[in-house]
């Protein structure tokens, strides 16, 4: 029988980097590779990538956020799987009540929702490189999405992966 | 020379701006990427659930668009 791929959802910030071939993120996306990680681009990651052109906020990765998403699958194997109206309802509650409880700090509605859909598809991990999300009570966080009857998560940066993997 | 990117809380830092060069983005540097998907994602937080849907939308379109050209022979 084979065994199922472990899964690593890859946030926008890390996205950005990988794919600008900054050296950390490209190690840490190589080890995990070499690990038969599968990876997992969520939609709210999705979203970010196609509404960065549409800002005036991302002068310098704008287009090249844009033109990332066609590469994401062919470059670097990353699914887009998504999620079923029901499921997508669900991240949304749990997301709303990441934030009713205050375990997001000041991190963005999106970053809640980024945890909760990596949490539904059966990711393991969240690696990231945003300081907002890095610095979150992961237990917290944890316990709030086992009480939602979703996995548990470990939100990691590349400095992380690299030490462990 | 440049010296070596450090990681700092998670965070990565550079020690000086040609440390932070990045292949695929010349002359921009890790914090100005870093600073703009932070914006990017405050701006995408404040979009209606219609302007999102909207966005997967174009971000699947593209998707699909890359891998019909990489099927073809």
């Amino acid at each position: 029988m084979a065994l199922q791929k472990r899964l690593i959802a890859l946030d926008y910030s890390f996205l950005l980097l990988l794919g600008a071939g900054e050296s950390q993120s490209v190690d840490a996306y190589d080890r995990l590779d070499a690990r038969n990680f599968g990876f997992i681009a969520t939609d709210t990651t999705l979203q970010e990538l196609a509404g960065a052109i549409d800002t005036d906020e991302a002068p310098f990765t704008g287009q090249f956020a844009h033109n990332l998403i066609p590469r994401l699958g062919r470059d670097f194997g990353i699914q887009t799987p998504g999620h079923s109206a029901a499921k997508h309802r669900i991240a949304l509650e749990i997301s709303k009540k990441l934030r009713i409880e205050g375990l997001l700090r000041d991190s963005h509605e999106t970053e809640a929702l980024v945890i909760a859909e990596a949490s539904l598809l059966g990711c393991q991990l969240l690696l990231t490189c945003a300081l907002p999300l890095l610095g979150l009570d992961s237990r917290q966080i944890n316990l709030a999405l086992i009480e939602s009857d979703a996995l548990a998560i470990e939100i990691v940066d590349s400095a992380q992966v690299i030490r462990r993997f | 020379m440049g010296l070596p990117i450090s990681i700092e809380m998670g965070h990565v830092m550079t020690k000086n701006g040609s440390a932070s060069a990045l292949p695929n983005l010349p002359g921009v540097t890790v914090e100005q990427v870093l600073a703009e998907s932070m914006a990017v994602r405050k701006v995408v937080s404040s979009f209606s659930n219609e302007k999102r849907d909207q966005l997967t939308a174009a971000a699947r379109a593209l998707i699909n668009g890359a891998a019909k050209k990489t099927h073809r022979p």
